[in-house]
């Protein structure tokens, strides 16, 4: 199958919900799309895949139209080839994996035989070639994240589509078998796009993230720019950020914050003015027991500690404040410190970690 | 023991609830435990040697099995249809469709002839245009006997389609596979043991059937006399026999309910 781009501009309808989209998503390209529940993330992917339709717009995938309901073009999902890997995986549960894998050649038309070597040759290229007579109920949630991507692949698709494909695993075995998937992913020559929960997903395999909210692509970029400058709160709670929305209101980059409070910050883009949103690491923040005294940072301001939790080597701090904000420091720190929750304390941020933009 | 006394005024039986109990399951028993009890054992080689008793238990097999054949060829694909969610007229067919489980055979019987006896709507035709003669001929008992038995593997049919994953199918769409692809790949293998469960009962309940076969087929021993029929007529011409036969079907039914409890009810 030769790569192609494939193109979604238009509405999807789904009971009370309406996805408002317009993509395009570059052959060879890897797109993770973030959102929370009800963001519409699976509903682009059934878009795409055919099993729910457009309500108005365009799909396309090269010069083909896949889907346009003004024009009353429909290509059903089987004409489609768009390979899905769902999230569940729905493996045919009375089939050995090999005939699992050999589905989409037999439907293609492939020869019995023809289609049960493909399915060996993609069996072992993902090392399952010892299970292939194994029922799906026989392996383990990792081997059947890779019998599911085999079997969307074994059919030649056109487009890749992932629906939170390492959800179900356990968190050992999603490390390894993420670098799996970024491995088979790379040599995929279409498009792919990933739905997904995990923003390690996100900054591991992706190239380009698609932020979706409500129904609409609320940011798009790449992953780095998504996990330092995020522009809802949900990402940024994703990826372990402060976040807040507020106005310049002075010169030298003072903004005023919608749930109150003043932050001197690092102005991006040549802004002088209006909204901006604020974002600042959990680690950026020093937290003091005194007043701090001396010039140094430009943010100042007092609060009470109301939990502690402890994450690997340091220690999360939910700290009410105007504004409230999540603090990173070391066990050493609260220890030393006699941190508690209800403990009065004095934040304190350099305006340069403090990144403000639109 | 006042703890164990405790436990058992929880865990026991009231009574208002156990006297009926016991007299209903009694009730149930009594006649089944007569008819082995007073089964005329030591002359039931002869009966069941008899020619007219090999006849109609050959007969009941034949016609029974070739029931349950046309209800499985007839019913599966009609109950694909009615498990299909969002169809219109759905709703109202089913209901149609089931209409013969709960109509007295007879009736059955009677509208079989109405439909396709001689001067029936379709029965009429049949016989001008093709030659065919259902009423009276050992068809007619496969007819009789399939339309009391279809309804309960469609219901049970419908039922096992139902309860199918429906992203199966999705999955099996997205791989290029077309309806019926689906349908014999992915469908079909889902509800065997529903198919298994539901081809038995038709099967059963043909074997059983009998207003609407004497009606619309009659009796006619070799051609038409079924098992229940020739049990019925044995009754007045030699009780022993109409036991011996009836202890037949007794063992048939009771080795299908152990057939599917073992292997399949259980089962998902």
């Amino acid at each position: 199958m030769s790569a192609a781009d494939l193109t979604l501009s238009g509405t999807v309808v789904r009971g009370g919900f309406t996805l408002d989209l317009g993509v395009t998503l570059r052959a060879g390209e890897i797109v993770a799309v973030l959102g929370p529940n009800g963001a519409g993330k699976t509903t682009l992917l059934r878009a795409i895949a055919g099993l729910t339709p457009l309500s108005s717009g365009r799909l396309t995938l090269g010069t083909r139209v896949l889907d346009d309901p003004g024009a009353r073009i429909w290509r059903s999902a089987r004409e489609r080839s768009v390979g899905v890997v769902f999230q569940d995986y729905r493996l045919f549960p009375r089939m050995s994996l090999r005939d699992n894998v050999a589905f989409g050649p037999r439907a293609a038309g492939r020869s019995r035989r023809q289609a049960r070597t493909i399915a060996t040759t993609w069996l072992d290229r993902m090392a399952l070639g010892d299970l292939a007579d194994r029922r799906p109920k026989e392996i383990s949630g990792g081997q059947a994240q890779r019998v599911a991507l085999a079997r969307a692949l074994a059919g030649d698709p056109a487009v890749l589509l992932l629906d939170e494909p390492l959800a179900a695993l356990d968190a050992a075995s999603r490390a390894a078998i993420r670098a799996d998937l970024r491995a088979h992913l790379a040599d995929f020559a279409g498009p792919v796009a990933l739905v997904t929960h995990d923003p390690l997903d996100a900054l591991v395999l992706a190239h380009r993230v698609l932020v979706l909210d409500r129904g609409a692509l609320v940011q798009e970029g790449p992953p780095v720019t998504i996990a330092r400058r995020p522009a809802t709160a949900w990402v940024a709670q994703l990826f372990g950020l402060n976040f807040y929305r507020g106005r310049v209101t002075g010169p030298g980059g003072l903004v005023s914050l919608e749930e109150g409070g003043l932050l001197h910050v690092r102005l991006h883009d040549d802004i002088h003015d209006g909204e901006v949103v604020v974002s600042l690491r959990p680690s950026a923040i020093t937290v003091h027991v005194e007043p701090p005294t001396g010039a140094s940072p430009r943010n100042v301001w007092p609060g009470v500690i109301r939990t502690l939790d402890l994450y690997a080597d340091r220690v999360r701090l939910d700290v009410d404040g105007t504004p409230p904000a999540r603090v990173d420091v070391t066990p050493a720190a609260v220890a030393e410190l006699g941190l508690a929750a209800g403990t009065r304390v004095w934040l304190s941020a350099k305006a340069t970690e403090t990144d403000a933009y639109r | 023991m006042r703890q164990a006394r405790d436990c058992r005024d929880v865990a026991g039986v009231p009574w208002q609830l156990g006297i009926p109990a016991a007299i209903g399951a009694g009730f149930l028993l009594l006649p089944l435990l007569a008819l082995v009890v007073r089964a005329p054992w030591r002359s039931l080689p002869t009966h069941l040697g008899a020619p007219i008793v090999r006849d109609a238990l050959r007969l009941s097999l034949v016609c029974a099995s070739s029931a349950a054949a046309a209800a499985v060829v007839l019913g599966v694909p009609l109950a694909w249809v009615l498990s299909r969610p969002g169809w219109r007229g759905v709703g109202i067919l089913r209901a149609l469709v089931t209409v013969p489980l709960v109509l007295p055979p007879v009736v059955g019987g009677v509208a079989l002839l109405k439909a396709l006896g001689r001067n029936g709507i379709l029965g009429h035709w049949l016989d001008a245009a093709l030659g065919v003669t259902l009423p009276f001929t050992t068809a007619g008992v496969v007819v009789a006997e399939t339309f009391v038995a279809m309804p309960f593997l469609v219901l049970a049919m419908e039922g096992a389609f139902r309860g199918i994953d429906p992203g199966l199918e999705e999955a099996a769409t997205t791989l290029g596979a077309s309806r019926w692809q689906i349908f014999t790949r992915v469908t079909l293998p889902s509800v065997v043991p529903g198919l298994i469960a539901g081809t038995v009962l038709a099967w059963a309940r043909a074997l059983g059937e009998f207003g609407a076969t004497i009606t619309f087929a009659g009796n006619s021993p070799g051609r038409t006399t079924t098992m229940p029929i020739a049990v019925y007529l044995a009754m007045e011409s030699d009780p022993d026999a109409a036991v011996a036969l009836a202890l037949v079907l007794l063992a048939v039914a009771v080795g299908i309910l152990i057939a599917l409890r073992g292997r399949w009810l259980d089962t998902p």
